[in-house]
């Protein structure tokens, strides 16, 4: 065997996972990339230090989500939350995976949000993040996040023509295609002379493929996914270069994020 | 015929006077319209079809093989043309308690239609309501009132954000609930030292978190209320399509069914239920869109198979009368619980076992409900419960289906609970006599359920007018059958054949069976010899076929006759002894064997002993006849004095039981025999039962006897002194063999009809009886003078004994 018929180097998911509906989504999304053939996932499992911290404050109170009942935040009653939490993700991956037949991979890190977001965004080829992340300040009720199947929902894409992009119209028209979803195409540019010259190149990578295409004049976070949901987006697929890893844009996405979203490097 | 005088051969047998058929063959005579010699039992029948009143259910009579069976369908079947064709009865899902599924009458033929009508909706609405429901204004509206809430969802939790960031506090989610921490101004979500900060500004924090909690609070305890609303709004909403969408649909069903009240109920619980159970129209596609999944999680996920809608919303159509146009007439041949009363299946899913209202099966109650059900007494009884539920159905008048574990609380797990049907149906039960005799008896409800008795004539009289009726009777049953015509001949020949096994040569048996059983024996040995027409000589061979083929016992106890290993005499004389006759039936078939019959006398204490009855192999009618001899001798011999005499009775190598008085005669002339110490002529055998004044009275099976005694003498050569003593009554049953005739004819035989006992034992010994003289004494040397002057000698031996001071004890 010689160097040049060496098979091709395996791509690297990793996934954010969080509890309840989090990890579902996540999970639902990996298992429509198997058909990219060799795939190692892994799952990785956040504890927010910041939220241990918090549990230490003497102000601490915990609202329950299910009695309403309001009682002091206790860090041993969090972790051992956190553990169950970590566990039942982890058994679910893990399921998940195997049905799959994906090599995976599980580990729980503590640590701050931004940082451990980061450091896994390095080690990977394709990121996905889970809606209502629980460690994003509550923007709206969590049950609203399981109204939309978001499985069989379209697939947006982010297109603003870079390298990275490239790749995650890719995968969103294999993602589309394999979930029989429609596929939308957020067009990036600042003029519609600009959009008409990458919609033309979209147009060419996706060779024929039937998409939606759609201006995006903005693509700050709020304006990305207000777009998205009124395009109902089930999954955003956006390309992230080096740049974009360098600022809290991860940390912002993963507060706000209401479906599912893959990340390509 | 002459008391004591031989008859002549033509007194033996009453033959058929072919001149009364005025026909060929069988293949000319018209199809029978009444049943001949059974107009009682017809009337009957007639009347308890027709009486409308409770309780006049019909019980037929009558012993096997007498073709009530027949009979009873053509009158039913008759009577059942001009009755108005029974309804439809369904069952259908009751909605409101599945356990319990509601009953539907539909006039006959409707039913079937109305299960396609049915079926046609349901797949109907199955196009439809997916249609609507995935229809752009269905989908825009119901998208509506997700933005409705959303918005206010999101209205309201903004301001608890807004207020909490008004005061720098981040509202932070965990596991199971929230959080609030304060934020430093200039950086978002970066937690404040809160130990460094001032004790005030402390309070101050905590005051605030204290604030936003409870707003929290408020705005979580709302949530439910709000998607409450939510869900409400939505599903008003399919339910308003759906309604809309079928009442289209339904419009042409309910105008079909206008009329019928209790189809126009279940249409519109149907309808009802149907939007009620509007996810289960839903297609798979549909539900992929569904905006308000979340909010209806936990409902039903994926399209529903048509099939399962079906089954919820279907028929049962338990009885179908359509493309008939009488009322019901059912036989059932296998009454069990189930198949009277009807059942419940049971199908065994994921090893659970399920039903529904679809697995409910009728019984024969149903099938024949507005008709008429006939079914065989003893079958009936002989399954378990079966007669228990019948009644039950006729005394509620209504079908209540019941599992037989359910009814003998052998099981108590929930099943389906069928409404009752009301039952208006006349059933008529066939069975023999002692059924009904025994159920009138035992049964204090059989009388109030079956009070119109049918009684099946056993025979009946062999008038020319029946012998035609008798011809009918064949040729329906060769025409039914598709066998081959009788001539006249053979009509004859079956006609007298009839005769004899109704043991009457004035009466014809009404077992039916045995005549056409013979003719259809006689059709394979008229095809056997390539005629066309079945002529006396195939009814000939048929009937010696089945004698042989039955006759293997008789054959063998006559060979042990012959072998003298059964003792009997018929030739010669002796003193008290003489041929017995009795009858054996074994199976259907019955014949004649001579008994030797001996008595002894001695001096005693004036008892007859009966030794059959000592040893217990005598029944009570064969001991009663003993005991009117004793009753005989004291009356006509010696009335004023006291028996004196022990005397034994037996019947010699009789090994089995001895019932009936038919030999009672025999028995009396073998006992005056051995006191007159006379002979009796053992080529001759009697038969007859006596009473206490010396008369003989008639019994049965006396053609059976008389061959029985022939056929021994005839194998020993018959010597002419031969014959058979029987009463004179009985000299009308006789229909015997040809042989015996034809040796009446040329003096080798003998039949003596007897009335008294002295005409009996003149023929016997050869000797005069005797007539009494007023003062109680005989002629010298006569029999009864031997018996009198014999027992006033025991008498005075007696005395004699009773004055030396010693009495006889008898065991």
């Amino acid at each position: 065997m010689n160097g040049d018929q060496r098979e091709p180097r395996a791509v690297r998911i990793t996934l954010l996972l969080g509890g309840g509906e989090a990890t579902r989504s996540a999970l639902e999304l990996l298992t429509q990339l198997a058909w990219k053939g060799s795939i190692e996932a892994l799952g990785i499992f956040i504890e927010d230090s910041s939220l241990l911290r918090l549990a230490q404050m003497p102000f601490s109170r915990e609202l329950c989500r299910v009695t309403h009942a309001e009682a002091p935040l206790e860090k041993a009653d969090l972790e051992r939350q956190l553990r169950i939490q970590a566990r039942t993700a982890k058994l679910a991956f893990e399921s998940a995976a195997a049905q799959a037949g994906i090599n995976h991979a599980f580990l729980t890190r503590r640590g701050g949000l931004a940082a451990l977001l980061q450091q896994a965004a390095q080690e990977m080829d394709l990121m996905i993040l889970g809606p209502a992340h629980r460690l994003r300040q509550l923007s709206e009720p969590v049950s609203l996040t399981a109204i939309a199947r978001h499985s069989r929902q379209p697939v947006v894409a982010l297109y603003d023509g870079t390298e990275s992009a490239e790749r995650a119209l890719l995968t969103a028209k294999q993602l589309a295609e394999a979930g029989d979803r429609q596929l939308t195409v957020l067009i990036a540019a600042e003029e519609r002379d600009a959009a008409g010259v990458l919609q033309q190149r979209a147009i060419q990578t996706l060779a024929g493929s039937v998409a939606r295409y759609r201006f995006a004049a903005a693509t700050d976070i709020a304006t990305l996914l207000e777009t998205s949901r009124s395009e109902h987006a089930g999954t955003l697929v956006m390309g992230v270069s080096e740049n974009l890893l360098k600022t809290r844009f991860l940390q912002e996405l993963s507060r706000r994020l209401e479906f599912p979203a893959l990340l390509v490097r | 015929m002459e008391p004591g005088k031989p008859l002549s051969p033509s007194e033996l047998y009453r033959h058929c006077d072919q001149r009364i058929f005025a026909f060929e063959s069988t293949a000319e005579l018209e199809k029978l319209e009444a049943i001949p010699g059974q107009e009682r039992a017809v009337e009957a029948i007639q009347f308890g079809i027709e009486s409308e009143s409770d309780g006049f259910n019909l019980f037929v009579l009558g012993s096997p093989g007498s073709g009530r069976h027949h009979f009873v369908r053509q009158i039913l079947e008759q009577k059942a043309v001009s009755k108005p064709c029974a309804d439809d009865w369904c069952y259908v899902n009751n909605f409101e308690n599945p356990q319990k599924p509601r009953a539907l009458r539909l006039p006959a033929g409707l039913g079937n239609g109305f299960v396609k009508d049915l079926q046609q909706l349901v797949e109907d609405a199955h196009n439809a309501i997916p249609a609507a429901l995935e229809s752009e204004d269905f989908q825009t509206k119901q998208q509506a009132i997700a933005e409705e809430f959303k918005e206010r969802q999101s209205e309201s939790f903004n301001r608890i954000k807004e207020h909490a960031e008004a005061r720098n506090i981040a509202i932070v989610e965990t596991p199971t609930g929230f959080t609030f921490t304060p934020l430093r101004k200039d950086e978002e979500e970066k937690e404040v030292e809160f130990d460094t900060l001032p004790e005030q500004q402390k309070k101050q924090i905590q005051r605030d978190i204290e604030e936003l909690s409870q707003e929290l609070r408020r705005f979580l305890q709302a949530t439910p209320k709000r998607m409450h609303e939510a869900k409400r709004k939505s599903r008003a909403l399919e339910h308003e399509v759906a309604k809309i969408t079928l009442s289209g649909l339904m419009d042409e069903i309910v105008a079909k069914y206008r009329d019928y009240a209790d189809v126009m109920q279940h249409l519109q619980r149907l309808q009802s239920d149907m939007i009620e159970q509007v996810d289960l129209f839903r297609s798979a596609t549909e539900q992929k869109n569904q905006l308000l999944a979340g909010l209806l999680e936990g409902q039903a996920q994926g399209g529903t198979e048509p099939s399962v809608v079906m089954r919820r919303y279907g028929v049962n159509l338990l009885i179908d009368h359509d493309a008939q146009d009488a009322a019901p007439v059912v036989f059932e041949d296998h009454p069990t619980f189930s198949n009277l009363i009807g059942r419940v299946e049971h199908q065994a899913r994921m090893g659970v076992l399920t039903t529904d209202f679809h697995m409910i099966r009728g019984g024969a109650l149903h099938r024949a409900n507005g008709g008429y059900l006939v079914l065989d007494v003893r079958s009936v009884l002989l399954q378990p419960l079966s007669w228990e539920g019948l009644k039950r159905a006729l005394k509620s008048r209504e079908i209540k289906i019941r599992s037989l574990g359910e009814d003998l609380s052998l099981i108590s797990t929930v099943s389906l609970d069928p409404e009752p049907i009301p039952l208006r149906v006349k059933v008529v039960l066939l069975g023999e006599r002692i059924f009904y005799y025994l159920l009138l008896a035992h049964d204090p409800e059989f009388a109030e359920l079956f009070k119109v008795a049918a009684d099946f004539e056993d025979e009946f009289d062999r008038s020319d007018e029946n012998s035609r009726l008798f011809a009918r009777l064949i040729a329906d049953f060769v025409r039914t059958d598709k066998l081959k015509p009788l001539d006249r001949s053979a009509v004859a020949r079956l006609l007298e054949e009839s005769a004899r096994h109704a043991g009457d040569a004035e009466k014809l048996s009404a077992q039916v069976r045995h005549a056409t059983d013979i003719v259809r024996e006689a059709h394979y040995w008229a095809g056997r010899s390539g005629k066309e027409l079945i002529g006396s000589g195939e009814i000939q061979s048929a009937i010696d076929a089945r004698i042989r083929r039955v006759s293997r016992i008789r054959d063998r106890m006559q060979q042990e006759i012959l072998r003298d290993t059964i003792l009997i005499a018929t030739q010669g004389t002796c003193c008290g002894q003489v041929n017995g006759l009795s009858v054996l039936q074994i199976g259907e078939y019955a014949f004649g064997r001579p008994s030797r019959i001996t008595a002894r006398v001695s001096f005693g204490s004036g008892k007859v002993v009966d030794i059959e009855r000592e040893v217990e192999l005598g029944g009570p009618i064969h001991s009663k006849g003993v005991l009117i001899l004793s009753a005989f001798l004291v009356s006509r011999y010696l009335p004023d004095q006291p028996l004196s005499l022990r005397a034994s009775l037996v019947f010699e190598q009789s090994y089995g039981g001895v019932e009936g008085d038919s030999a009672s005669a025999a028995e009396l002339c073998a006992l005056l025999s051995a006191l007159a110490d006379t002979p009796i002529n053992q080529g001759l055998a009697i038969t007859g039962s006596v009473n206490q004044f010396g008369q003989i009275q008639p019994i049965g099976g006396v053609n059976e006897k008389i061959e029985g005694f022939f056929d021994v003498c005839r194998e020993r050569g018959l010597t002419g002194d031969q014959g058979v003593l029987i009463p004179c009554s009985n000299v009308k049953h006789l229909m015997l063999r040809r042989d015996v005739i034809d040796a009446v004819e040329n003096r080798r035989f003998s039949i003596y009809p007897v009335t008294e006992i002295d005409q009996c034992l003149a023929l016997l010994t050869g000797v005069p009886a005797g007539s009494p003289s007023p003062d109680g004494t005989f002629p010298e040397n006569s029999v009864n003078h031997r018996v009198r002057a014999r027992l006033i000698d025991l008498a005075r031996k007696r005395r004699a004994f009773g004055d030396s001071g010693t009495t006889e004890k008898e065991s």
